[in-house]
C-alpha cells in the first residue's frame, strides 16, 4: 500500500482538477482525455515531451544532488541560461576540426556550469553565507550577464529577436540524430539518452560507493560527519559541482540538441520545475525519470488545454499542476502517518 | 484506453470540422498573454472585432514557451484552419517552418519577418512614433531633462530608445534623456513595481516626461508620474484613459488595425503573402488625442506635432533606425 502511494496520489489529483474543470462549465472527461492525449497526438508531439523530460530530469538532479547533501539548491536556473550561452558562444567561436571539437564544447560548457554552481560552495565554505540565498542572487546576475552578453556581443545579425548567432553548422551534428528523425524533427535528442544514464549511474555512485555514502551522512548530519573527517569542502565541491554540471546539461540540450543557439527566454523555469520534480520522486534519482516525464506530459498538456477547450486557459495548467504536486506529495505524509501511528500503538 | 481515446478525438475532429463552415482563424498569442492592456490586447482586440463583423470563427491561445509556439501553429494547421496569425517576434522560427510543412494554410506574424508565400509578415515602423514621442516630451518638458523605460533590453526596444532620443534631440539639442532597463528576463514585461522605482529614480534627476516600451510594466511608471505631477507617455494601445491628465500622450502601434485589414483581406480570398510595414504614413503608428489629454495640447503644440510626423511622413526628417545603423 505504501509504496503504490505516489499512484494513488496521481489518481486523486487527476480526479480533483478534472472536478474543478466543472467549475468553469467544462466537461472533466474531456479535460482528462486531452490530458492523457496531448503528449500522443503525434509522433512530434511524444518528441516534444520527451525533450522536456529531458530538461526536467537534468534539472530535477541538479535539485536533488545538493540536497541528498542537506543543501537546498536554487540555483539551476541561472546556471542552465548561463551555461546555454556558453555553449552557443563557444559553438560560434570554436575552431571545428575533429569530433574533438564537440568534446571540447561539451567540457568547457559543464565548466562554466560547475563554476557557476561553485560560487555558492565557496561562499558558503569561505563566508558562511547561505546557500539559498547566494543562489538566488545568482539566478539574476548569471541571466542578466547571459542577456548582456547575448545583444552586446553575439546577437544574431539576421534577426530582431533576441539571440545569438546559429552555431557552426557542423556543430549541429545532432540535427540527424535518429531519435530527432524517429519523432519528425521534433525537439528531443539523444540528450535523452544522456539524460537516463546520467540518472543510472548517480543512482549507482550514491549507493554503491563511498562518496556517496559520505554525502548522505553529511546530508542527515553534518556535525557527526564533520567529526567523522568528512571535509565539509569535499561535500560541497562534489555536490554542487555536480548539480552545476547537470544544469549546463539543460543548456547544452536546448543548444546542441534544439535550436542551434541561445534564445533569451528559451527556458519556461525549469530550474524551478526542477524542485517539483525531485520533490515528486522525493530525490530518488530513478523516481525522477518517471516524475519528470510526469511533469513534462502536464507541460505540454497545458498548451494543449488552451487550444481544445473553450474557457479553460494555460493558467488553469498551473492549478493543475499545484494540485497534483500537492496531492502526490501530501499521500506520502498521509501513508506514512498511518504507518507510524501503527507502531506506537504497538 | 490510449487507443479508444485516440479514436474518439478523431471522430470528434471530424464532427467539428464539419459542422462549421465559416472561415476559421487561430491567433497565438505571446507570453505576455491577452490582458497586457498594451500590445496583445491590442491584437486580441482587432481579432475580436474581425469576429463581430465579419462573422470569422476565432480561437485564441496563450504560448507556454518558446517550444510550444511550434505546436500549436501545427495544431492550427492540422484542424484546418484558413488563417492562423501569430503575435510577437518570438514566433518567427515556428511560423516559418510549420508554413513550409503547411503550404495551404495562410499565416500571418506580427513583428516579425518570414519569407514564404503564405506568410504575412506586419511589420511597424516603430522609431518613427518614438521620434514624434522624443518630440512631443521635448517640448513638454520644464526641466531639459526627460526619461525613457524599456522592458527588456531587446533590440526590438533600443529601436524605440534611438528613435526617442533623436526625437527629443530634434526640439531641444541640449536636453538630456535618461535610459533604463527595467530588467533581464521576460519577467520585465510585467513588473510595474520596479518600473515605478525607475521612475521615481529618473524624477529624482528631474525628469520631467517620461516615456515608457514596457508592456505591463508600464502601469508603474503611470502611478510614479501622478504622485510625483510629471507626464508620461503610453506605448503600443491608447493608455491616455489609464490615468487622464498625467498621461500626455500615447504612441499608438495599431497591431489591432494590422491584425483587422489581415482578417478582413484573407476572409475575402484576397490573402497575400509579403511584407506590409505600418507607419506614420498610413496611422499604423501615431499618437493619441482623445478627450482625456486634449486639455494638455495648445493648439499651436498640436500643430507643431503634426507638422513633424508631416515631415518624417515627407522624408525630410531622417529617423534614425536601431535595426540598420546599430
Amino acid at each position: 500500500m505504501k509504496k503504490a502511494a505516489p499512484i494513488i496520489g496521481l489518481i486523486v489529483g487527476i480526479a480533483l482538477a478534472c472536478l474543478l474543470a466543472l467549475f468553469f462549465r467544462e466537461n472533466p472527461l474531456h479535460v482528462l482525455k486531452v490530458l492523457l492525449t496531448s503528449s500522443y497526438n503525434s509522433k512530434f508531439d511524444f518528441g516534444l515531451t520527451l525533450f522536456y523530460t529531458t530538461c526536467l530530469i537534468f534539472s530535477g538532479l541538479a535539485f536533488s544532488i545538493p540536497m541528498k547533501a542537506g543543501l537546498f539548491h536554487i540555483g539551476a536556473e541561472g546556471q542552465i541560461i548561463f551555461s546555454a550561452v556558453v555553449a552557443a558562444y563557444l559553438g560560434h567561436v570554436l575552431p571545428f576540426d575533429t569530433s574533438f571539437s564537440i568534446l571540447l564544447l561539451c567540457v568547457l560548457t559543464a565548466l562554466a556550469g560547475f563554476l557557476a554552481a561553485y560560487v555558492i560552495a565557496l561562499l558558503k565554505l569561505y563566508r558562511q553565507a547561505h546557500e539559498v540565498v547566494v543562489a538566488i542572487m545568482l539566478n539574476f546576475i548569471l541571466s542578466a550577464f547571459a542577456t548582456w552578453f547575448t545583444i552586446n556581443r553575439l546577437q544574431n545579425p539576421n534577426s530582431q529577436n533576441p539571440e545569438t548567432h546559429l552555431i557552426q553548422p557542423s556543430f549541429q551534428f545532432l540535427n540527424n540524430d535518429f531519435l530527432k528523425v524517429y519523432f519528425e524533427q521534433s525537439a528531443v535528442s539523444s540528450f535523452f539518452l544522456v539524460a537516463i544514464l546520467f540518472c543510472i549511474v548517480l543512482f549507482i555512485l550514491e549507493q554503491k560507493t563511498l562518496w556517496g555514502l559520505q554525502i548522505r551522512a553529511y546530508g542527515s548530519n553534518p556535525l557527526a560527519a564533520r567529526r567523522l573527517q568528512i571535509s565539509d569542502f569535499k561535500i560541497l565541491t562534489i555536490s554542487l559541482g555536480l548539480a552545476g554540471v547537470c544544469s549546463a546539461l539543460v543548456g547544452l540540450t536546448e543548444v546542441l540538441g534544439n535550436t542551434f543557439q541561445f534564445k533569451i527566454g528559451f527556458s519556461p523555469q525549469y530550474g524551478f520545475l526542477g524542485i517539483a520534480v525531485a520533490l515528486l520522486a522525493r530525490n530518488n534519482f530513478l523516481g525522477i525519470i518517471a516524475s519528470a516525464f510526469l511533469m513534462a506530459s502536464l507541460h505540454k498538456g497545458a498548451s494543449d488545454l488552451d487550444l481544445e477547450t473553450k474557457f479553460l486557459t494555460r493558467d488553469f495548467s498551473l492549478i493543475l499542476q499545484a494540485i497534483i504536486i500537492f496531492s502526490v506529495a501530501s499521500s506520502y505524509y498521509f501513508f506514512n502517518y498511518r504507518f507510524k501511528k501503527k507502531v506506537k500503538l504497538d | 484506453m490510449l487507443v479508444a481515446g485516440r479514436i474518439f478525438f478523431f471522430l470528434s475532429a471530424i464532427i467539428v470540422s464539419s459542422t462549421s463552415l465559416a472561415f476559421k482563424v487561430g491567433l497565438v498569442l505571446d507570453k505576455g498573454g491577452k490582458d497586457d492592456k498594451s500590445f496583445n490586447t491590442s491584437a486580441y482586440n482587432g481579432a475580436t472585432k474581425a469576429e463581430k463583423e465579419l462573422g470569422i470563427e476565432l480561437k485564441y491561445v496563450e504560448a507556454t514557451d518558446n517550444n510550444s509556439l511550434e505546436v500549436l501553429h501545427r495544431n492550427f494547421a492540422q484542424k484546418k484552419y484558413d488563417l492562423v496569425i501569430g503575435i510577437g517576434f518570438a514566433q518567427a522560427d515556428a511560423i516559418k517552418k510549420v508554413a513550409a510543412l503547411f503550404p495551404q494554410t495562410q499565416f500571418a506574424i506580427v513583428d516579425g519577418e518570414v519569407k514564404a508565400n503564405n506568410v504575412r509578415s506586419l511589420l511597424f515602423e516603430e522609431h518613427e512614433g518614438s521620434f514624434l514621442m522624443g518630440a512631443a516630451a521635448a517640448m513638454k518638458s520644464k526641466t531639459g531633462v526627460v526619461g525613457f523605460l524599456g522592458g527588456m533590453d531587446i533590440p526590438l526596444i533600443r529601436r524605440f530608445q534611438k528613435g526617442y532620443e533623436a526625437g527629443v534631440k530634434y526640439i531641444n539639442p541640449k536636453a538630456t534623456v535618461l535610459n533604463n532597463y527595467i530588467g533581464v528576463t521576460g519577467e520585465a514585461w510585467n513588473n510595474p513595481t520596479k518600473a515605478k522605482e525607475m521612475a521615481l529614480s529618473q524624477i529624482g534627476k528631474k525628469a520631467d516626461v517620461i516615456f515608457h516600451a514596457a508592456g505591463a510594466s508600464g502601469s508603474g511608471l503611470f502611478d510614479a508620474a501622478a504622485d510625483k505631477k510629471i507626464y508620461a507617455i503610453g506605448v503600443d494601445s491608447n493608455q491616455n484613459w489609464i490615468k487622464p491628465g498625467v498621461v500626455l500622450t500615447s504612441m499608438l502601434k495599431r497591431v489591432d488595425v494590422a491584425v483587422y485589414e489581415t482578417i478582413k483581406s484573407a476572409n475575402a480570398k484576397q490573402f497575400q503573402g509579403g511584407v506590409i510595414r505600418f507607419g506614420l504614413k498610413d496611422s499604423g503608428v501615431d499618437w493619441a488625442l482623445d478627450q482625456n489629454n486634449e486639455k494638455l495640447w495648445s493648439a499651436l503644440e498640436k500643430n507643431k506635432l503634426n507638422e513633424i510626423k508631416k515631415q518624417i511622413i515627407a522624408k525630410k526628417i531622417a529617423v534614425p533606425d536601431y535595426y540598420v545603423t546599430k
